[in-house]
């Protein structure tokens, strides 16, 4: 069956018809930010293109509301503080965990694992109630915390995978080299490290500049990004939503088309293999 | 003690992250749990004594000596007292009230119902649609590249972001129902699909099969160039129709992937959050985690509380499940 | 320059298997020992214990004057060839040499004297400026044993650096190998798995087996007078033959006797096995020894078998003969008249004869 899928017409338009579906809606939105009221609001919308042209108001309108670019930098100034302080947590202890042995490794890995899977609004229930004491509610410093607490897993499993590929001889040469422990973390693993650390960086900046649950429950009127959506679609603002959605996907893409070379499938079986 | 000096420098690097996970993982869930048991009644009259207190205690501290400061300790005193006799009411302590609540509420009941067809129908396409990709990609073919970059675009989108647009799409306005209308099979009466129900399971299911579709492809080619060439050929050889050779030969070989996607996928699936909240609303169609939103924003903390308790039940369910399975099939 | 001793040195790993089980060895100052055996015989872990990566269980390690057990590998001032190289490989290869000599804090000038010393030695001298990842496998080797040079440590440690080149390298740079440490008349322990490349290399041989030491001695020693079964079939190629059989005493002749065969023993070996005396023996000679009867010359023990198996290996043949069951293995001429499938004749050279205990494997004829 595969080989008659596999004769030039029936598989061309099954891979042409799933593209389309997969592609629509991201040309869909970039579409609406663009589009004219009039031209959106119809009754009987045009699916691919409507009459009018090309129109930047909804884009002028939302720059000049006041409340894109505080929104816009908390999310900036979450999501790289995020993405500074999971790293200083996260990588050394992900190197130790990386050199012990079994069976004190297995369990980290297991702990980590179990620690991700935590559902969300479990979590943030008692978090909000805590935060709502320490004066932290609407703050970026409590979202800091609370995005932590989703990202340093994550970001745990990753690191342990680049540390454990650096060749433990090259720590014993370093040491029988006479180097101390210290100089060899700095001289030796650091440096070759760099690259992983800086593909789990990308990895975890993405996923508080995404993140939408914490911010939800955690958030009176700072809104971030993500939040400040949800707010405008809630209110029936297509035009609006759709020009936010558009400024949140764009650094996204960016990242993930570099990171792309990085998320082999390889990456992802070695997280299947365990 | 020796330990201690030789390792102090790891002992170290490690502290932060089990510290933080300890602190802000555990001890939540734990509290969630805690919390959970506690009847909602008492809770929230505990918190108003509470807060109450906490108010007035800082009032004294911060107002001198007057006719003012006495009336603030009178307060206290009574507040004091109403707390303490809290403490005795019928509604203090361990109690199963808030269970007993969610599994008479019909919203709940429907949350759990939702959940459960929202995950087994969203795993069922997902596989569906991501194994026959993979299978696709797996050979040459003229404009492959193409494709694989066109499958992996949604990989790249923001959860609010495809939810976004999906509302565009689900609208009752929207376009979806416009291309219906388009292709004849719709009349002038446009499909409300956010109106609970099977529509609204179907819209949710979808949205989803799109955000998750890359990575599920992603694992099954990983799985399906572990097959070695190899077996290809002796297949071939042996004269085998694809179809059955398909059944018989590759899905066997692909099991441990296909077990631990599915049951990784059945993990997320069964928390969903985002698109549920965001497509369908809490009114409608609520899933188990919307229901524990709603009840927090009404708060109604100890009954959310419950409703977050039983998720992470089902979820440490799945995952005791994937880890017995790893667990077994290592030691095979 | 260091002498190391090992003094019932031994190593019980954390779930109770005994990798080491106590050894004794005194390398002199200035000695290159090998350490070899099969995989498993501890031997890599014997050299780790010595660098420092390995902890000892009990006994004590001596380099030089100092016991060293305590002390990390940073403080014991030896060098390492790791198998695997290790080299640094964010490192030119400059940098990767004088990585050691930086965290002495050797002056500018003193770390490049040595540096450009050890490349010229090496003929590294035009990749000093390269990574390591645009180097040959030869090429990194050499930079691995570079790194130990410029050190200048007590006692230089090989962990089979060469298993991971092609035959041919391999010989080349053995030989460059055993020339550095003649030049240098340095202390080295070299551990490998090739009894070739030990026998080849070695002033003193170490033989271990499964954490033992099975014997010391000079790679002629260990040729010629091997102490046990073991070090007597590991050391040599084709392996000695080891038959079993039987010690019979007629009058004041001492034989042998195994299915057909019926070997008198000399009268040195004869001395040495009255004990065996009517018991089980084992009989171990060389392949070498193992000669063809010219149908002309009357000689004492003859052996007839049937050849099984020719191995033409043109400038001599090795034949696989079966005697009543056993099956002997000989070294002969080109040109030896032998047919497969055919019954011969053949000399056994007894007076290169060794007799082992059955039960525990030792030479009973040393």
């Amino acid at each position: 069956m595969l080989k008659k899928l596999l004769q030039p017409f029936p598989l061309y338009l099954s891979l042409v018809v799933t593209s389309l579906i997969i592609l629509y809606p991201i040309f869909l939105m970039v579409r609406i930010s663009a589009s004219y009221p009039a031209d959106i609001m119809k009754h009987h919308k045009d699916v691919f293109w409507g009459p009018g042209g090309i129109t930047l108001e909804h884009w002028r309108n939302i720059f000049t509301s006041g409340l894109l670019l505080p929104s816009l930098f908390k999310s900036l100034l979450v999501a790289t503080m995020v993405m500074l302080l999971a790293i200083l947590i996260a990588a050394p202890a992900a190197y130790v965990i990386a050199r012990v042995g079994s069976p004190w490794k297995y369990l980290c890995i297991i702990a980590l694992f179990i620690s991700r899977t935590f559902p969300e609004v479990a979590i943030a229930l008692p978090v909000s109630v805590v935060f709502l004491h320490w004066h932290l509610l609407d703050t970026s410093f409590g979202l800091i915390l609370a995005h932590l607490i989703k990202v340093l897993p994550y970001v745990g499993w990753i690191l342990i995978g680049t540390f454990e590929a650096i060749p433990l001889s090259l720590e014993e040469a370093s040491s029988v080299d006479g180097a101390s422990k210290i100089r060899t973390l700095r001289r030796v693993i650091f440096p070759l490290s760099l690259p992983g650390v800086a593909v789990a960086a990308m990895l975890v900046w993405l996923e508080s500049w995404n993140e939408f649950t914490y911010a939800l429950y955690l958030t009176v009127s700072e809104n971030t990004l993500p939040l400040q959506t949800y707010y405008y679609l809630n209110r029936g603002g297509i035009f609006n939503s759709a020009a936010y959605a558009t400024i949140i996907t764009l650094p996204v893409m960016v990242l993930t088309f570099i990171l792309q070379r990085y998320i082999t499938s390889g990456m992802l079986a070695g997280g299947v293999k365990s | 003690m020796r330990f201690v000096k030789t390792y102090w420098l790891e002992m170290l690097m490690v502290l932060p992250l089990f510290a933080y996970i300890i602190g802000f993982t555990l001890l939540p869930i734990l509290t969630n749990i805690k919390e959970s048991f506690i009847d909602q009644r008492f809770g929230r009259r505990y918190d108003i004594l509470a807060s109450k207190r906490a108010d007035i205690r800082y009032d004294i501290a911060h107002t001198p000596e007057s006719e003012d400061k006495r009336a603030y300790e009178k307060e206290l005193a009574e507040t004091s007292l109403a707390l303490e006799s809290l403490q005795h009411s019928p509604y203090a302590g361990l109690s199963l009230s808030n269970y007993r609540k969610l599994l008479t509420d019909r919203s709940f009941l429907t949350a759990i119902v939702n959940t459960l067809a929202i995950t087994l129908l969203g795993l069922a396409l997902q596989f569906v649609v991501a194994m026959s990709i993979a299978l696709v990609l797996s050979r040459p073919f003229r404009g492959k590249g193409f494709f694989r970059t066109v499958v992996l675009t949604p990989l790249g989108i923001p959860t609010i972001v495809s939810a976004t647009i999906m509302t565009y799409i689900f609208d009752t306005s929207g376009y979806l129902n416009e291309v219906l209308y388009r292709l004849g099979l719709l009349g002038e009466v446009p499909i409300d699909w956010a109106q609970g129900g099977w529509l609204s399971i179907g819209m949710v299911v979808f949205a989803d099969t799109w955000k998750v579709l890359p990575l599920m492809v992603l694992l099954f080619i990983a799985g399906l160039e572990a097959i070695p060439q190899s077996v290809h050929e002796a297949s071939q050889i042996d004269g085998s129709p694809p179809l059955y050779k398909f059944f018989t030969v590759t899905l066997p070989l692909m099991k441990p992937y296909i077990t631990i996607a599915l049951i990784l996928r059945a993990i997320d699936a069964f928390r969903i959050f985002e698109l549920p909240l965001i497509l369908a609303g809490t009114a409608t169609t609520p899933l188990i985690s919307t229901f524990t939103y709603s009840e927090y924003t009404r708060q109604n903390y100890n009954l959310s509380a419950a409703s977050g308790t039983i998720l992470t039940g089902i979820i440490l369910l799945f995952v005791f499940t994937y880890l017995y399975i790893v667990e077994r099939d290592t030691n095979a | 320059m260091a002498q190391v001793i090992l003094q019932q040195v031994r190593k019980v790993y954390a779930n109770g298997y005994e990798a080491v089980k106590s050894i004794d060895l005194a390398i002199h100052d200035g000695e290159f020992m090998v350490l070899v055996g099969p995989s498993g015989c501890a031997k890599s872990t014997t050299l780790r214990m010595i660098a420092g990566l390995e902890d000892i269980t009990s006994g004590d390690l001596f380099i030089g004057e100092r016991k060293v057990n305590e002390l990390p590998p940073s403080k014991r001032n030896v060098a390492m060839v790791f198998q695997d190289y290790a080299l640094y490989p964010h490192m030119t290869v400059y940098e990767n040499m004088a990585y050691g000599l930086r965290i002495r804090k050797l002056s500018k000038h003193e770390i490049h004297q040595r540096v450009t010393n050890a490349a010229q030695m090496l003929g590294l001298t035009e990749h000093l400026a390269q990574k390591p990842k645009a180097l040959s496998g030869g090429q990194r080797q050499r930079v691995a044993v570079g790194r130990t040079l410029v050190r200048e440590p007590e006692v230089f440690l090989f962990d089979e650096p060469l298993s991971n080149l092609d035959a041919k390298l391999r010989v080349h740079m053995r030989a460059e190998i055993i020339k550095l440490q003649k030049a240098l008349a340095t202390t080295m322990v070299y551990v490998t798995h090739d009894q070739v490349e030990a026998m080849t290399m070695g002033d003193r041989i170490c033989v271990l087996d499964a954490g033992r030491i099975m014997q010391v001695d000079t790679p002629l020693g260990l040729y010629e007078r091997p102490a046990n079964r073991f070090v007597a079939t590991f050391v040599g190629s084709p392996a000695m033959n080891i038959l079993r059989g039987r010690l019979t005493r007629e009058h004041e002749t001492y034989c042998f006797v195994a299915g057909g065969m019926r070997l008198t023993l000399p009268a040195d070996k004869a001395a040495k096995v009255q004990p065996y005396t009517n018991k089980d023996l084992e009989l171990g000679i060389r392949p070498e020894h193992i000669l063809d009867k010219r149908s002309d010359i009357q000689a004492d023990n003859v052996v007839r078998g049937t050849v099984v198996l020719i191995e033409l290996m043109g400038n001599e043949r090795i034949v696989h003969v079966d005697v009543a069951g056993q099956t002997v293995i000989g070294r002969l001429d080109a040109h030896a008249p032998v047919t497969h499938g055919v019954e011969h004749d053949f000399i056994l050279d007894m007076r290169y004869s060794h007799f082992f205990d059955p039960e525990s494997g030792n030479n009973v004829t040393c």
